[in-house]
């Protein structure tokens, strides 16, 4: 009798333990295939009351098609702000896990008159919202921009353009990455720098012959989380963007739509296909993202 | 190992540098002599495709070369803003809205357009040229009438017991809306666009002059506290306290109230000129053939005052040439070709700003609505035409909302944000 | 031996130098740079005119503006504390939930564990996007679907998710102080919407620390006859402590910037500090008292940046 009570409650155990999740899938996943089935509805069977219309009774995929159709204006503008928002994504990642890695690497293993203010305001640079910048950045470019139209003629200006982007970018990215790679080269262990310095490595030998290459796993988790943080950017893109020329895409999405249109089957779709980048990484890379969240927190 | 290194890091910077170096280089190399950037809204009037073709054919005409950019309204205002503060404007033609036309008057933004529009401005009706008027200088040539017209859904007026015609004043309308709620025929039978936007001051103004009033006298001092405006801000309150206005209102823009009405979840409503296109397009709407467009109604207080007894508030854009710009001459041409009555002729889904072609026998048989749009447009209210306007609006939209969420008693709303506006 | 000592010292400093200019100029030139610039413009009126700026000595006008004579400034700082402590409790208990149970031996864990992070990929934007679909307040919406497919909902009627009704309305001491406080329906449902998105990171890093704890100290425990409640304060929570308040600190960091998902559903009528201060500077062009504004947050930060290096650093650095 006692063990059948027992097993009894362990069944029970399990299938509340599968219920449960189950409903963290469904939390999980039902907004997104929500935002899957908007994306092939027809606009009028979209605008239906729900009860009865969760599934469209003649699927399209003109959304999608439309943002590839050359002979649409919204394709040219939706296809210049996925370039450009590669680009610059691209772009900061590089920079900042170059400049980044280097100066993590300097602030761990060696010690200078500065390192403990060097430290506080890499934090501090870590926490800063963005918001508290954009309107000294606002005055500055358009400072800079006079500067470079009287001395190179109106074409050359920073406003609008991918190289202001990435700048602006690289400044929030930046101390993010030190931050996280510096957590990492703590945890690294000494010895074979050591033993390559006693080999005759210089210093700068040592970090790029041994560091390095032995930092792979940090520098793969440190990149994504810096691509990430750069593909969702949308404030500075917000306010320093205006065509295509250096519009990203979290601010084509925003702006899908205007005073008159609210059309959620295109928007859903532009969420769709700009939800597909982030996804891929955090599928191929789910390891590296989580040590790379952990180093970044726990360790550093 | 080194060397692979430096060289894979060199390559890589490289890389970087050539993605983002030459888009931007390319532009003034082959810059053309003359080229010209604009800024239009996104609406639904013109779409890009249509303006594009437009910049096509001016450039094979003139060969000044026309880039044309379109920003969701709500970010329109700072991107004409942080091109006037630019030592070479970002823009040098922009779409303006009237209300920003004292603004930028008086901080000498753009620049007026008297002595080039003399020749024709007497074609153009008074009410929509004198929205760009400012300090007795015209600053933007009227491009767009926008307006609010009236939407009933003849159907349910049938269904509530009467003969099926247009409410001529607001009690009459609240009568049917009862009747409605009672035999259930529509929840909510009024919905509106009464989102914390400028929106909701659209509809505030309209409503003010369904009352017999404006929100603000000739010197730009606000009045709205008392008489009409407070009448209008009570009469909202009643619509939403006695369940005939839809509580999504309170959420909703333009095209959400749309979206309400054309899905027939609401008998009557308030819109801009674009809704009208969507009532009987099969693709969207649940109620074709079913409802139609109409003057708005007014007070049965203001019966008389105004000729055909309707109120509307408008929602004018102009052209405007930007004070900074080094193209003004190759600006003016295109603003003088985009606005111009021929072209207008071909979007008569748009109300055609020039009365030659609003009163052509053309117009007439292409849309069978323009005589009500024609009556409603000489009816127009303003809003407050003052220098600081958005954030006037603003506060309007604050307070106005605070009355709608029962939050505040309809009166003291509208002292406060009187005393705030002053305070400005 | 003492020259190479030298040499090796020399090469040091040169090499700190190589590595860390950049990334020294990079943040004074962008950060730092931009912080004192915004102190400068924050003591003048700055208004926009043809072809440029002009500004205006003010001196601290701004900041006793902000203080003593703007009740919206209060209001918005009310606001954004509600909405980071509310979020932070949320988030804290959905993710050691999930947690907890995802650290159990399940029958396709590997897979569940990789959908649980998804959620966490979606860029802001579109999580913004979606969430107003979803809410929208009229029957096409999905949640007021939902319910009325669940029978919480009767079939005409539909919740305005996004609406500002005031929480606990009939409760009279409780809805003036969430009316007090800026609460809406619109906020919390907005928070539950960046709550779906942000819990996985809380849940991973939480995964990340009980994967430390030693299994057999839950054996010692159940043959001392411990309750469950008992475990999982006396184990599983003293281990996770130091992750909870790092949790704590840095999603405060990001709750406090809260920006884009309020922007694009809500606009600027709900004035969280970060919508205010974009509206002052950016809508109203008040250059000077935005600037006052966003100094207030840098200068609050830096506050508390400190408080977390002396919690947490003390012996490290």
């Amino acid at each position: 009798m006692m063990n059948i009570s027992l097993l009894n409650k362990k069944i029970l155990k399990r299938i509340g333990l599968y219920i449960l999740v189950i409903l963290i899938l469904l939390w999980t996943v039902l907004p997104l295939i929500w935002m899957f089935l908007s994306s092939i509805f027809p606009y009028k069977e979209l605008i239906s009351d729900r009860v009865d219309h969760w599934l469209p009774s003649k699927p399209t995929v003109r959304h999608y098609m439309s943002f590839f159709d050359p002979s649409k204006e919204i394709s040219s503008r939706f296809l210049a702000s996925l370039r450009n928002s590669m680009i610059v994504a691209s772009t900061t990642t590089i920079v900042c896990l170059f400049f980044g890695s280097l100066a993590a690497y300097a602030i761990v293993r060696i010690e200078f008159k500065f390192k403990k203010a060097m430290v506080m305001s890499l934090m501090f640079v870590r926490m800063l919202p963005t918001i508290t910048l954009i309107i000294p950045f606002f005055i500055i470019v358009n400072l800079i921009d006079t500067g470079l139209i009287a001395l190179f003629g109106g074409n050359v200006h920073l406003y609008d353009s991918k190289p202001l982007l990435i700048i602006l970018y690289i400044s929030f990215t930046l101390g993010f990455v030190i931050w996280i790679m510096r957590g990492f080269f703590l945890t690294m262990p000494r010895d074979l720098e050591d033993a390559a310095r006693i080999d005759g490595l210089s210093r700068l030998q040592t970090v790029f012959r041994i560091v390095l290459p032995l930092s792979s796993n940090g520098l793969i988790a440190t990149g994504v989380l810096a691509f990430l943080l750069a593909w969702d950017e949308f404030i500075l893109a917000l306010i320093f963007s205006r065509s295509d020329a250096a519009e990203t895409i979290p601010l084509f999405i925003a702006e899908l739509g205007s005073q008159y249109i609210h059309d959620f089957t295109q928007i859903s779709a532009a969420g769709v296909i700009a939800c597909i980048p982030p996804f891929v990484l955090v599928l191929i890379f789910q390891k590296f993202i989580v040590s790379g969240l952990t180093m970044g927190s726990v360790k550093g | 190992m080194k060397k692979t290194l430096l060289m894979l890091t060199g390559i890589i910077l490289l890389l970087a540098l050539v993605s983002c170096g030459p888009k931007e280089a390319a532009g003034p190399a082959e810059a053309p002599a003359a080229e010209i950037n604009v800024l239009y809204m996104a609406q639904a009037a013109y779409q890009p495709e249509d303006v594009a073709g437009w910049a096509r054919l001016f450039t094979d005409v003139t060969g000044i070369k026309v880039n044309v950019d379109f920003v969701k309204y709500d970010e329109q205002h700072e991107k004409v803003v942080a091109s006037a503060i630019a030592a070479t404007p970002t823009y040098d033609v922009f779409s303006l809205d009237l209300i920003w036309t004292a603004e930028f008057a008086s901080k000498g933004f753009c620049v007026p357009l008297d002595d080039k529009i003399a020749g024709f401005k007497d074609d153009i009706p008074a009410p929509i040229m004198d929205a760009f008027v400012y300090d007795g200088k015209t600053w933007a040539m009227p491009f767009l009438a926008n307006f609010q017209l009236f939407f009933y859904n003849v159907n349910m007026i049938k269904r509530a017991g009467f003969p099926g015609a247009r409410p001529k004043t607001l009690e009459e309308m609240v009568e049917m809306m009862k009747a409605m709620k009672k035999r259930g025929i529509v929840e909510y039978p009024w919905t509106d666009s009464w989102n914390q936007k400028e929106g909701l001051t659209c509809e505030y103004v309209w409503l003010t002059g369904a009352f017999g009033g404006d929100t603000f006298d000739e010197n730009g001092k606000p009045i709205f506290n008392e008489g009409p405006g407070l009448k209008a801000l009570e009469f909202m309150v009643m619509l939403l306290k006695e369940g005939l206005a839809s509580p999504k209102s309170l959420t909703n823009d333009e095209p959400a109230a749309r979206d309400d009405f054309i899905a027939g979840q609401a008998a009557f409503t308030s819109n801009w000129t674009f809704q009208y296109g969507s009532l009987d397009d099969p693709e969207t709407s649940k109620i074709v053939g079913q409802a139609k467009m109409g003057l708005l109604p007014v007070s049965k207080d203001a019966l008389g005052k105004y000729p055909n007894d309707t109120a509307s508030v408008s929602g004018f854009q102009g052209a405007a040439i930007l004070a900074n710009s080094n193209n003004k001459e190759a600006a003016w041409k295109w603003l003088r070709f985009c606005t111009s009555p021929v072209l207008q002729r071909a979007y008569l889904t748009e109300m055609p700003v020039w009365t030659s072609v609003s009163t052509s026998a053309y117009a007439a048989t292409m849309d069978p609505v323009m005589d009500i749009k024609s009556k409603q447009i000489a009816n127009v209210h303003h809003r407050p035409r003052v220098p600081v306007y958005t954030e006037t609006s603003s506060i309007l939209q604050k307070y106005i909302h605070q009355a709608l969420t029962m939050k505040m008693a309809p009166k003291e709303a509208l002292d406060k944000a009187k005393a705030e506006i002053e305070a400005l | 031996m003492g020259s190479l000592m030298i040499y090796r010292e020399m090469s040091t400093r040169k090499l700190l130098l190589v590595l860390i200019l950049p990334a020294v100029i990079i943040i004074f030139l962008v950060i730092i740079g931009p912080i004192a610039f915004a102190f400068i413009l924050s003591i003048n009126q700055a208004t926009p005119r043809l072809g440029g700026i002009d500004l205006k000595w003010r001196g601290l006008l701004n900041y006793i503006h902000f203080f003593f004579q703007d009740p919206q400034f209060w209001l918005s700082v009310r606001i954004t504390m509600y909405f980071t402590i509310v979020s932070l409790a949320v988030e804290l208990v959905l993710g050691t939930g999930i947690a907890l149970v995802l650290n159990k031996n399940f029958w396709g864990r590997g897979f569940v564990r990789a959908v649980v992070l998804i959620p966490w990929a979606v860029p802001t934007v579109v999580n913004a996007r979606l969430w107003e679909w979803i809410y929208a307040g009229s029957s096409f919406g999905a949640l007021n679907g939902l319910l009325k497919v669940i029978g919480a909902l009767p079939e005409a009627k539909n919740i305005v998710w996004l609406g500002f009704d005031v929480p606990f309305a009939g409760v009279p001491l409780l809805s003036e102080f969430f009316s007090w406080m800026g609460v809406s329906r619109a906020l919390n449902m907005i928070i539950l919407a960046d709550t779906w998105k942000v819990t996985p990171l809380v849940v991973f890093l939480l995964l990340a620390g009980l994967q430390q704890i030693p299994e057999s100290l839950y054996e010692v425990a159940s043959i001392d006859g411990a309750n469950a409640w008992r475990k999982f304060w006396s184990i599983t929570y003293a281990y996770l402590k130091p992750v909870f308040l790092v949790i704590l600190v840095l999603r405060t960091m990001e709750l406090f910037r809260v920006f884009d998902i309020i922007y694009i559903l809500m606009q600027y009528s709900i004035r969280v500090v970060g919508i205010y201060t974009y509206e002052t500077g950016m809508k109203f062009l008040r250059f000077g008292k935005g600037s006052a504004l966003s100094f207030l947050v840098a200068m609050f930060i830096l506050a508390f940046t400190l408080l977390y290096i002396k919690l947490f650093y003390k012996e490290e650095i």
